[in-house]
Order: C-alpha cells, then structure tokens, then sequence
C-alpha cells in the first residue's frame, strides 16, 4: 500500500505544471486523467491532497470541484485543476520530503526507520528492495539508538540519557552524511548478549560512551557516534578485554590465597587431631607416679610387684601406640604437602607474572608445615622422656 | 459589474389568508432609465446578505432538472445568452405563484419578484429577489410630511442567483447563491422554486476556501509578512475547533471578527465575492487540519506551532512537550519579563 501512495504522489507531483512550493505544499495545474484521478483519491485518502480543487478553462477562473463529483467534462484538454499536495508527510509507514536531511531531523523516524520513502527534491523512491548504501544504513541506524538506550536504561535514564558519573543526553537526529559509515554493531550486540559480566560490560559500555562523547553538544553525539562507530567499538573491545585479564588475576589471586588459607589450616588440623591424644601421656605418667609404689618387704613375688610391672607395662603401650601415631601424622603431612607442591607449581606455571606472590603462599604453608612437623617431634621426644621417667620410677621402687 | 435586463413582476397577497394577487410586466424595465442607487443596490443585494452555495437539484439527486433550470434551458443558449428575458420571468413568476398556491402556504405574502441579468467578473449571472416595500416618510409639494413607501433595498429576505457561466460549463456543484430566511415554512418553499440544493460536499471547498480567503486577504489586503499570515490561519483554526467543541455553527462573519476585527466588514465582503463562500460555513476535519497547526488552549496557556514541527522542534514525551527552539520574540518576551523579576528582587 505504501508504495502505491508513493508511486501516486511521485506520478502526480511530476504531472504538475508550473509547480511551485508555498506553505508547505506542492501547488501546480494539472490536467486531469481518468488515471490521475484515481491517484489524487488515494492521495486524498491518506489526506495527501484535498480532494477539492479550483479549475480554469482555457486560462479562466472558473469554479470547484470535489473528486467524487467529476464528470467526463472535467477531463477537457483546456480545464486544469490547481492540485495541492502536502511537501512533506512523515509517517510510520511512508515518508515524503524533500531530503534526507529533512527525514533524519526527525527523532522518531531516527529511533524507528520508516521503509518507504519519496525524496520530492531528487523525485527518488526508496523501498525495502533498493540497495541504496545511505538507505541501507538508514536502517540500520536503529541498531545504534537500540543500543544507546539498552545503555541509558540500565542506567535509569530514559531512552536518551546515560548516567555515568555525569548525564549523557543524546538527541538522535543525523545529517546525511552520516549515512555515509556503515553500522557495524554485532560485536558490542554479542558482548551485552553474554551472561557472564553482564553488569560489568553494561558498567564498561557506559564508560566507553561517556569519555568517547562527552566533548559534544548533544544535538551532535549520535552523529558523531554513527561516524566514529568502529573507534568504540574497537574501545569497547579492547576495555572489555582489559577487563577480562584484571578479572582473571583477581580470581588466581583470590584462589592462591584461599589455597594458602586451606593448607595451613589443614597442616596446623593435622597436629591438633592428635592433642587430645597427647593428653593421655600427662594422664597415664600421673596414673603411674600414684600407682607404683615402694616395696620394702617381699620381693618379685609379691601383689605390688605385680601392679607396679602392670602400670610401667601400660604406660609403655600407651606411649608406643602414641608415638606411632604421631610418627603416622608425618605421612599425612607428606601427601599435604605433595598435594598443594602441585597445585602452586601448577599455578605459578601458568601465571608467571604472580609466580613471586604464589611463592611467598606456599612458604607460608611450607612454614606451617615445619611448625608442625617441630611440634610433632616435640611430642614424640616428651613422650619417650615419660616413658623413661616411668621406667625409673619403677626401678627406685625396688631400690635396683 | 453590469446590469443588462431587469424585470419587475409582482405575486403578493397584503393579508394572511387573502388571495395572491399578480401583475406581470409585458417589458422589461429600462436599465437605462434606472436610476444609479436602484442599480448599485440590485447588485449590493447578495454581496451583503449571508448566503448558502449550492446547486439545482431535487430532492439531493442534481441529476433531475427542476423546474426553474428547465426554463433557464429553454431560454438560455451555451453563451448565456437569454432568447426572451421576459417570457423568461414571467414563466417563473407563474411558477412562483403556483408554488405558493400549490402548497396552500397562506400566510406567504410573495413581494415584488426582481429578475435581473448581469454580468460580475466577466460571469453573467441571474437574480432574483423577493423585495417588500418599507414604510417611510416623504415632503409633499405644500411641504406637507406625508408616509410613503418605498422598495426595501437594503436587505434580502429571499432571493437566488445563478452564475449562468459556471452553470452551462457543467463544471461546477456552487454555481446558485440563495437565502432563504430561517423560517422552515419559507426556507422550503423557495428552496422549492429555485430547485436549488445545497452542495453536498461544501464542507471540503470550503473549509480550504476559507483558508485561501484568510491567506490572500492577509497577504494582499493588509500586506501581512508570512509568519503574520500564517498566525491569521492559526486564529482561524482555534477558533472553528472551539465552534466545534461547544457545537456551534461556525460563521464566515464570527471568522472575519474573530482574525480581523479591525476589518471584519471587508473581508467578508471579499470571502463571499471572491471566494464563494456562505455565511454558514461547513467545515471538514481532514482540510481543516491542512491548516498546518497543531494548537491547544487552556489553563492559562495557548500554544501552536506547524504540524512538520513535531519530532523535530517540538517534542513530546509521556505528557511533556519539549520545544528545543522557541521565536526570538518569545525568548525576549520571557527575559525582559526575569529582567523585571530580576530587578524587583534586587
């Protein structure tokens, strides 16, 4: 339907004679056919042209006439009707003006291309099938207004003002050379289709505008954002990449330092497993000092000696069934210790730049690990000690 | 302007209910003779009255000749030349008369039926009036004060005239100019003699005829720049939507007092002459809209602006409209008006 009308208004406009533009509209004498008047009703339809005009014959004045009251002697060689048509109808539709600069200074037709368009100044007509470059653009021009207001709302700004630590309003309106760039945005589309980071690329887009445009008025920053596209986009990337590798440090950071975390906490876990253990040693000593007791009548034969031989017997199981545990922890702390050996040659591998900070953790745990491995000795020393002192004990008992 | 034939009959009755009584002129009146006001008020009569435009037609079907074009085709050849203008009237006095005795209207009074044959813009129309006498006073030879009567001239109660041009061309739908009073009674029973109907489609015509009245009489008359022209138009399209809204009729002469007060007289006279427009004037939507303004008054504010301006200049946006250039006079209206605040304040 819309190319009708165009065609309709094109085939009239051209038929005009003596045409001029006055008030917004296309006046001129026509000399009407049954075929130019059918045009002029779908014309009068779309409220293009009245419907009723004044006519002459042979030059003279000589009345009015509506569309649908025309008769054969209207169509007369020496009758002319003068025929106004609107210069400049913008619809969502169609569009008629003069210009491109006249279609692209209107915001709506900016924001939402219309398909159909009749240029009156070049008498050109535009649809959905011509492979004109600027036209081709034009259509894509929403693609750049979608993504500025995809922008500024997650900014909470409307459809037209991005917030990023100052307001950033744009007026889509363009000039005709701006068609003149292709609109090339599927990068920037398939970066804020991704999931992942997706309020930190929303966060960097915006930043990217900001600093890009900020030095334009606003009527100018879409223009100059169609002519510079490929110069943000190329930012964006390169920002969004930046990101990315600050964002892998942050995380091997963040991983090597739980790894440091977990590892001393099990290393110092391994030896504190065992300390209730260790308390049975004090426990059984302090069972032996008020069990064993001196024999100064009778010999081997007796009742004490027996209780005496069967507390040193315990006290020696005790302390050999606690040293092979401790001796036990050493295997445990060995594994630990192959285990995050591999974990942190692994990472300082693969990040070299944090290799030093990766090795300061493992010493801290390689620290931890010799704390440990010190008191575990500590402990097995105290216990052999006990168990001597035991022994002794046992041996002024019975005076040998 | 000239008049080439006139004729006087007379079919009247002086009382209600009383016989009509007819006398019909065997001659035409000398235009020769005439004196000069009898002729300069002849053709005043429907340049001053409020008229209806339209064509003949019966019962909406323009199709069907009604009476009095059938006469006007007997009597008149395809250069508007009348065969005899006398014949011509009385044939139509004759039907006048029967139409009032036809339909038993007793309280019709008839008049003096004026015909008369001119010529306007190199047009050649056809008049007739329906003229009573008025009551005035006179000094006899003695010097004595004496009433007498005299024609009504000034005003048209009845009457009709056909642009005999326009009506031959069979070009046109507005070529009957015709008052008929407001009483239903009267209003259809001359209607009924002529045979005339309004256009059907006026309200397209002339709705753009009025704009064209305003812009010519703007432009040429008062020598208005563009702006101020278009300002005019504007006027014109608040005040019609206003007419709308409280479901008026809207009025050529309340139009020409309410763009040009000082001149309202004048412009009406040149919307009815030069552009065939009615008093009451039919207004079409779509055309009206053609007067390229977007406008809307009220709580305190007045605005409009052209219709191409919208998206681009103006804005509007969830009840806001934002306008990103306004005239110079405005801006140096408002800062004059903040200078003040400004100076007050200080």
């Amino acid at each position: 339907m819309s190319t009708e009308i165009l065609d309709a208004y094109a085939l009239v406009l051209a038929a005009l004679e003596k045409k001029e533009l006055q008030d917004g509209e296309f006046k001129g004498w026509l000399r009407l056919t049954p075929q130019l008047k059918d045009k002029l009703e779908l014309l009068a339809g779309e409220e293009l042209t009245t419907g009723s005009y004044d006519l002459i014959r042979d030059g003279k004045p000589l009345s009015s006439a509506n569309l649908s009251q025309l008769k054969q002697a209207h169509f007369q060689n020496n009758i002319r009707f003068h025929v106004e048509l609107t210069a400049q109808k913008i619809k969502s539709d169609y569009a008629i003006c003069s210009e491109w600069n006249e279609l692209l200074a209107n915001e709506l037709r900016v924001k939402s291309p219309v398909k159909y368009i009749f240029f009156t100044n070049t008498m050109t007509l535009l649809t959905p099938d011509c492979k004109d470059e600027k036209y081709v653009n034009y259509l894509n021009v929403h693609k750049a207004y979608e993504f500025v207001k995809e922008l500024a709302e997650s900014t909470e700004g409307g459809d037209s003002t991005i917030f990023y630590e100052r307001p950033l309003r744009f007026e889509f309106i363009l000039n005709e050379s701006d068609l003149d760039c292709s609109i090339d945005l599927d990068a920037l589309q398939k970066l804020l289709s991704k999931d992942l980071h997706k309020e930190a690329i929303t966060c960097l887009m915006c930043r990217e505008l900001v600093s890009f445009l900020k030095d334009n008025a606003s009527k100018q920053r879409f223009s100059y954002l169609i002519q510079h596209m490929d110069s943000l986009v190329s930012n964006v990337l390169l920002s969004y990449q930046s990101y990315v590798e600050n964002y892998t440090f942050d995380k091997v950071r963040k991983e090597y330092l739980e790894k440091r975390t977990e590892y001393v906490s099990k290393i110092h876990g391994v030896f504190d497993n065992i300390a209730t253990k260790l308390l049975s040693l004090p426990a059984g000593i302090w069972f032996a000092t008020t069990q064993i007791k001196e024999v100064e009548i009778g010999g081997l034969e007796t009742m004490a000696f027996v209780k005496n031989v069967s507390v040193v017997s315990t006290v020696v199981v005790l302390a050999v069934l606690l040293i092979v545990n401790l001796i036990g922890q050493f295997s445990t702390i060995s594994i630990m210790s192959k285990e995050y050996r591999g974990v942190f040659d692994s990472l300082a591998k693969t990040y070299e730049d944090e290799a030093s900070e990766i090795g300061k953790a493992e010493d801290d745990i390689k620290s931890a690990q010799a704390k440990v491995e010190f008191k575990l000795y500590v402990a097995i020393g105290a216990t052999l000690f006990l168990v001597g002192l035991t022994i002794w004990m046992f041996c002024e008992a019975y005076n040998w | 302007m000239a008049i080439k034939h006139v004729i006087i009959h007379v079919v009247k009755r002086d009382n209600d209910g009383e016989g009509l009584s007819k006398q019909l002129r065997n001659n035409e009146n000398s235009t020769e003779g005439m004196t000069a006001q009898l002729t300069d008020g002849l053709l005043e009569l429907f340049s001053n009255a409020h008229l209806n435009i339209g064509e003949f037609g019966v019962d909406g079907d323009n199709e069907v000749e009604p009476a009095f074009e059938q006469k006007l085709n007997k009597y008149y050849d395809d250069e508007c030349k009348c065969s005899d203008f006398v014949a011509l009237t009385k044939e139509l006095a004759n039907k006048y008369e029967s139409v009032i005795v036809g339909d038993q209207l007793h309280t019709v009074k008839g008049g003096y039926l004026v015909f008369y044959h001119y010529e306007r813009n190199d047009d050649d129309w056809l008049a007739v009036a329906i003229l009573n006498k008025t009551e005035g006073i006179d000094v006899a030879a003695d010097l004595e004060v004496v009433a007498s009567e005299i024609l009504d001239l000034k005003k048209l109660h009845l009457g009709a005239a056909i642009n005999l041009t326009q009506w031959k061309s069979e070009l046109s739908t507005r070529y009957v100019r015709f008052r008929t009073g407001l009483a239903a009674e009267v209003r259809d029973y001359f209607e009924k003699f002529i045979g005339c109907q309004r256009d059907k489609l006026a309200a397209t015509v002339e709705t753009k005829k009025l704009k064209s009245a305003i812009q010519d009489y703007a432009k040429n008359a008062c020598g208005m720049d563009d702006d101020v022209v278009s300002q005019k138009v504007a006027q014109a399209h608040d005040y019609i939507k206003e007419q709308q809204k409280l479901g008026n009729q809207v009025q050529l002469s309340h139009v020409s007092n309410h763009v040009f007060p000082d001149r309202a007289d004048e412009f009406t006279r040149q919307a009815r002459e030069i552009h065939d427009l009615p008093e009451e004037l039919a207004i079409d939507g779509k055309v009206l809209k053609s007067y390229k303004k977007l406008s809307g008054r009220g709580k305190g504010i007045a605005i409009s602006f052209d219709r191409d301006m919208l998206n681009t200049t103006v804005k509007y946006d969830d009840g806001e409209l934002t306008f990103s250039e306004i005239p110079d006079s405005l801006r140096a209206a408002i800062e004059e008006e903040l200078k003040d605040d400004l100076g007050k304040d200080n």
